[in-house]
């Protein structure tokens, strides 16, 4: 970013001129010296600036796409906790792990709640009409002895006696369904990050914009501070935390909070070195505008876009974060889940009950593809010259 | 489970010779254990096609998730020591009759008491050697026995000393109170050595903890690893600093990597022909996935079944159950500040709510229920002339039935209990570990059953992760109300394992429970009048349980009976699961490439 | 540029005593005791004597800081018992080095490539290709991606191992060996790389000084070449070097799924051990590494762009 704003101001080319640029034609050149100029007067509304933004966004059809998905999501885990005939903790022991199975789809064959086991002849029996079809039978050699072995495709959900059961995305462990932890997780993640965001935005703002306006020995002193304590590590900090405080929604979000709102006031920082000289910020100081004025009326408009564009990549990143934390034994606490948490169960048992990591990690990577492509149109709205970027 | 990580003396000792992260026991001795009997799966024929003898070589790949250090003093999980012998070694009959033995290892003969088990006589083999050279004798063991109780090295494994069997003054000695020539360990001469214990003690007992559990240390490397003011140790911290003695000598070592044990053709149990391998290699893993896929690609010779493999598995004639000694449960605390908690009523309706059944079979698979404390894989009486398992006996099992599981009986234990409280809500919190995945279900179970069995308005319960010591230490200092954990267990001598719930045990997680009927008969069944008397120690033992359950100190759930896996390459040296031993993995043979 | 260096040094100072101090209370405020659990009495108060829990707060506090900075982490307790922490940790360094740097000159030249082919190329099928992969890499944990590579690649296929081979000798198997490791540590960081090359060569494709390098008849290619790379190079170091820091952390979760002994296995497990003194250590390890690289980016920068050196101080976002 240090060279972005070290770069002159260009104004926003216009199309005419462009074109007059990379095609020099000498019959464009016409004599006009000595001729007398008719200026038209400016016809049209005047567009505000967030109006404006909106009509670039609305023209980003990935980025509407993308505020659509983070729409579906957020509604879906508000309501579908809400509104499925499960509950989060409720368990069904005896249905420990079940493959997914959803309706009208199982008549396809996609996610009917059958897996294909490696079994004992001997075994089969016991499966009853649970066994669908038997896909091959082998002979296996122990120690001189031949025994039958069969790959068979199980019903589990016939094999359980849960055939009145539909759990769309499969139940963990415990039998708990994983549509309904999904969305409750959901809800916990995307609750830490915009909790976080909004913090980190807040303190950000007003601690880079005080720097940043009035300079000199405050920013001085502010800058160190923040060189200080944006030098400790994330991982450092948020494993020294999460140990002391121990795990939970509030020690994740103050983890995320104690460095994270460094970057946010650097850049509302760096746009007030920005601003603060331009000429019509010291026509206004001329006519005695107050510092507040100066601040919130003048120099901060214009950093409006870049806040909201910056808070929305945080949130991803903000989730991920906690995934990884969750990963390392250090996550929420149970029975609440949230999606690294679910990922990081999911991955213990990756190979056995693929389910269970691929539903969070479709609904994260959702997460983070609308989120980035939101930001995106988002940044590309606020600020046309960085558009496509 | 993380059973690697407590500090267990008779843990330790089971995977002495067990082979590789795989604690040990078998279902086919114990008609309670629940898990199937390993009937052999149908063989449609049996070509009795004898294959040429295998003679290549004979690695053993196991593996292991824990291999902290090598120094015997310090580390608590003795399947670490396969390169070092002791004074009697139990170990798997080497003929195949599935019969555990003591047999002399570093001592000529097995040990034996003139006064009816105060004093000990051991006799040393002549010739024994470090790898590096230097000889093995009675100096090497009193120096050993000295560094294990210094009071400034405050060695892990000290207790040793003073545990089933005290040596005397060996407590003193490690607290700073006397001086070493007070303890009761007398050099007579370089092959012989005299041990004079506290209180007698049975040769049972004798050989299962000090002759088995003390390993022998290298005087001149210990004394060259230490530091200047005689407080730690490097010993046994790399390749270098670990001398060999034992059945094996280790010769390779990556910390958290891989080790190499090579078998040590000079050891007495080695030329008795007690090892038929040539090496063993084990590798850290610590994906129990990881595990899994290369076993089943022939790249590990063990894998220790998960739960949900256990559907698929449970009848592969490969895998072997093992028995444990140790009974996971919970801490009830009766003296929490909480006032529903005193009441026993509330305490014995957890008891009989617990659901055991659904989280042995649900959450742990492979793990049997335990409605009792004493787990099925005790054994009482003398292994090699005859004994049982403590839970086949008439008093074992009569335990069992009057403590099953009963929601009924539970509801109307609360409903008394909640009337006694006030009738008002009552609120309790359960502590579990963090980062197990298994407890974190299991404490979901709990909660899950008892609200709704108790009535969500009427109860409820708040659940707390915490690292297993930050938990054991809440539980010392009486702020919990239940907590997750467990006390583990001597698989010979139980009673002497009982003392944590004595009166007078220095180390207890508070619990309320103090009972001077229960106090005397742990006394008299490891020091006192009943030393000798097995069937009155069984008696005991089920009055002890009985004491405990009624009071509600404790509330058992399962038993970690892991099912493991063998390749069918390996042949093991027993086929039925042996206390202490189990299926003494490092015996076996390899029979296949 | 010495005044300027001597005050990045001076504030790292404050940053690492900081970092101890925290740590010191950390320890400190965790619930749990130095002897584990199921120890004997009297072998915990001799443990606790010997971490000097036993003298006043202040006085502790000073032993530790004493010892910190003389590089003397005490023992481990529960992990490595009696084991200095300084030579755990030294013993493991190298082995994450190596993977670490085998993974950087992995990520920085694909990442670059990904990322010029993507913004010269842009919008076209190639770019939306790269996108989509770039989308896929910060949208999977890398601890999933680690076990999907394994499962696939060792389990299913059997090209590669599943462990890392450990023999002291370099060998075509050991390289072998270090594929998936590699590919599941450079995974986050291509894209990371990617996204800004990418980025940043677009913007500086679309500069005035492109037009005018146009305008005095250089080619496309030469004025891509000479201009618009090098000018998009410059913020690159403030992606880069930081990289290695994530990369270390990346280490704690591949590590442990590849059997390789090194920092970031140690780090997850005196963690769930609750090791607290090897888990400071660690992390004062990780502090280390990423205040240097920190340093390092500031002055790259004090070298690669005068502007910044000039002024004496810099305005960084």
């Amino acid at each position: 970013m240090s060279k972005k704003q070290l770069k002159l101001e260009v104004p926003p080319m216009l199309d005419a001129e462009k074109i007059a640029r990379e095609h020099i034609e000498p019959e464009l050149f016409e004599q006009v010296a000595g001729e007398k100029i008719f200026d038209q007067n400016m016809e049209g509304e005047a567009i505000g600036f967030f109006k404006d933004a909106y009509l670039r966004f609305k023209k980003n059809k990935a980025a509407i796409g993308a505020a659509w998905l983070i729409l579906f999501i957020i509604l879906m885990s508000i309501f579908a906790p809400m509104l499925s005939p499960y509950h989060f903790r409720e368990q069904h022991t005896s249905f420990g792990t079940m493959p997914p199975r959803i309706p009208v789809l199982e008549n396809f064959g996609i996610a009917n709640g059958c897996v294909t086991m490696d079994l004992f002849a001997a075994d089969l029996e016991e499966f009853g009409d649970a066994v669908k079809e038997v896909k091959r039978e082998y002979i296996w050699n122990y120690k001189g002895k031949e025994i039958k072995k069969v790959i068979a495709e199980i019903d589990m959900y016939e094999y359980k006696d849960a055939k009145e059961h539909y759990f769309v995305f499969g139940t963990d462990n415990i039998g708990r369904d994983l549509f309904v932890r999904l969305w409750r997780g959901a809800r916990i993640s995307l609750l830490i990050g915009f909790i976080s965001v909004i913090i980190n935005c807040f303190i950000g703002v007003t601690y880079g914009s005080i720097s940043g306006y009035y300079g000199g020995k405050v920013d001085m002193v502010m800058q160190r501070f923040t060189e200080i304590l944006g030098g400790i590590p994330f991982l450092v900090m948020s494993i020294l935390f999460i140990m002391v405080l121990g795990a939970g929604v509030s020690s994740f979000i103050l983890v995320l909070i104690i460095t994270g709102w460094i970057g946010m006031s650097r850049m509302i920082r760096a746009q007030f070195y920005r601003y603060k000289d331009y000429e019509y910020v010291m026509a206004s100081r001329t006519m005695g505008a107050k510092d507040r004025t100066l601040i919130f009326r003048h120099i901060l408009p214009n950093a409006i876009g870049p806040i909201i564009t910056q808070a929305t990549f945080a949130v991803p990143s903000a989730i991920f974060s906690e995934s990884f934390l969750s990963y390392l034994g250090l996550g929420i606490q149970a029975p609440e889940p949230s999606i690294g948490v679910l990922l990081a169960e999911g991955q213990k048992v990756l190979t056995s009950s693929p389910h269970l990591t691929l539903f969070p990690a479709l609904v994260v990577s959702a997460l983070m593809l609308a989120f980035n492509m939101f930001g995106n149109g988002l940044r590309d709205a606020f600020d046309p010259r960085m558009r496509g970027l | 489970m993380k059973k690697t990580r407590l500090i267990a003396l008779v843990l330790a000792g089971m995977m002495a010779l067990s082979a590789c992260g795989t604690p040990s026991n078998p279902g086919s001795s114990t008609a309670e254990n629940p898990t199937p009997e390993k009937t052999p799966t149908e063989d449609t024929t049996k070509d009795n096609v004898t294959e040429a003898e295998y003679t290549g070589p004979k690695d053993y790949r196991g593996w292991t998730t824990s291999m902290a250090t090598f120094n015997p003093q310090m580390y608590t999980n003795s399947k670490t020591f396969m390169n070092l012998g002791t004074l009697v070694a139990m170990v798997a009959n080497k003929d195949g009759k599935n019969t555990l033995e003591f047999v002399p290892h570093h001592a000529a003969e097995l040990p034996t008491s003139s006064d009816g088990g105060t004093t000990w006589n051991i006799k040393i083999r002549e010739g024994l050697k470090w790898n590096d050279g230097t000889p093995i004798d009675a100096k090497t063991y009193e120096y050993t026995m000295r560094m294990l109780v210094d009071p400034k090295l405050i060695n892990k494994n000290a207790a040793y000393m003073f545990d089933t069997c005290i040596v005397k003054n060996a407590k003193e000695y490690f607290s700073g109170q006397c001086a070493w020539e007070d303890v009761g360990v007398k050099l007579i001469n370089d092959y012989e050595l005299e041990i004079t214990l506290q209180y007698p003690a049975t040769e049972l007992d004798f050989y299962t903890s000090i002759c088995s559990l003390i390993w022998p240390i290298q005087e001149e490397m210990y004394e060259k690893c230490m530091n200047a003011d005689r407080t730690s140790t490097t010993y046994g911290t790399s390749l270098e600093t670990t001398p060999s003695a034992g059945m094996f000598t280790l010769t390779e070592w990556i910390t958290d990597g891989h080790d190499k044990f090579v078998r040590n053709d000079d050891d007495p149990l080695v030329k008795e022909g007690y090892i038929k391998l040539d090496s063993m290699t084990r590798r850290y893993i610590k994906e129990n996935a990881t595990r899994a896929e290369m076993f089943f690609k022939n790249e590990l010779d063990n894998h220790s079944l998960l739960g949900d493999d256990y559907i698929q598995y449970r009848n592969d004639p490969r895998a072997y159950v093992t028995l444990s000694p140790n009974v996971w449960g919970y801490f009830v605390n009766g003296a929490s500040k909480n006032p529903i908690m005193q009441n026993k009523d509330f305490r014995n309706a957890l008891y009989f709510a617990t659901p055991r059944e659904s989280i042995a079979q649900d959450v742990y698979k492979l793990y049997p229920p335990a409605p009792y404390i004493v787990a099925s894989g005790i054994y009482v009486g003398d292994p090699i002339n005859g004994g049982e398992y403590y839970r086949d006996t008439a008093e074992g099992k009569a335990i069992t039935e009057k403590y099953a599981t009963n929601p009924e009986k539970a509801k109307e234990l609360f409903d008394k209990a909640y009337e006694a409280n006030g009738s008002t809500p009552v609120s309790i919190e359960y502590i579990y570990f963090e980062g197990q995945e298994e407890q974190k279900r299991q404490a979901e179970i709990l909660q899950e059953t008892f609200e709704n069995l108790f009535g969500k308005d009427r109860f409820t319960m708040t659940l707390r992760a915490m690292p297993p010591s930050s938990a054991y230490d809440v539980y010392r200092s009486g702020e919990y109300d239940l907590g997750l954990g467990v006390r583990l267990a001597n698989v010979f001598n139980p009673w002497a394992t009982m003392n944590v719930w004595t009166t007078g045990y220095a180390d207890k997680y508070i619990t309320g429970f103090e009972s001077e009927e229960f106090d005397k008969l742990q006394f008299d069944c490891v020091y006192g009048d009943l030393v000798n008397d097995v069937d009155g120690k069984v008696k005991a033992l089920a009055r002890m349980e009985e004491l405990l359950l009624d009071y509600g100190a404790f509330v058992p759930v399962m038993q970690n009976d892991n099912v493991v896996m063998y390749s069918d390459r390996i042949t093991l040296a027993t086929q039925e699961y042996l206390p202490f031993v189990g299926y003494a993995g490092s015996q076996s043979d390899i029979t296949a490439p | 540029m010495l005044k300027y260096i001597l005050k990045r040094i001076l504030a790292m100072a404050i940053t690492l005593f900081i970092i101890i101090s925290l740590s010191f209370f950390a320890i400190r405020l965790i619930p749990g005791d130095v002897a584990g659990e199921n120890a004997a009495p009297e072998i915990k108060a001799a443990m606790e004597a010997r971490y000097h829990l036993d003298k006043p707060l202040g006085e502790q506090y000073a032993i530790f800081i004493k010892n910190f900075l003389s590089f003397n982490f005490g023992e481990s307790m529960t992990l490595y018992p009696r084991r200095p922490v300084f030579t755990i940790i030294k013993d493991k360094i190298p082995l994450t080095l190596m993977l670490n740097i085998f993974s950087l000159v992995l990520t920085v030249p694909v990442g670059l490539a990904c990322g010029i082919i993507a913004a010269l190329r842009k919008n076209t099928m190639v770019d939306h290709a790269i996108s989509a992969m770039v989308v896929f890499n910060v949208s999977v944990p890398a601890f999933v991606f680690a076990s999907l590579l394994q499962y696939i690649f060792a389990y299913k296929l059997e090209w590669f191992p599943f462990l890392l081979n450990l023999d002291p000798q370099f060998s075509f198997s050991k390289f072998a060996s270090m594929i998936l490791p590699i590919l599941a540590l450079s995974f986050g960081g291509i894209a990371t790389i990617t996204r800004y090359m990418r980025a940043e060569l677009f913007e500086a494709l679309n500069s005035e000084y492109m037009l005018l390098s146009k305008s005095k008849g250089l080619s496309k290619m030469q004025s891509t070449l000479r201009h618009a790379l090098r000018n998009s190079f410059i913020p690159l170091c403030n992606v880069i070097i930081p990289m290695f820091m994530g990369l270390l952390g990346g280490s704690m979760v591949v590590e442990n799924i590849f059997g390789i002994p090194g920092i970031g296995s140690l780090t997850a497990a005196s963690i769930q051990t609750s090791d607290h003194y090897l888990t400071i250590a660690v992390l004062f390890f990780y502090s280390i590494i990423g205040l240097t690289s920190m340093l390092l980016v500031d002055l790259s920068y004090g070298i690669v762009d005068p502007r910044i050196r000039i002024g004496g101080g810099k305005v960084r976002e």
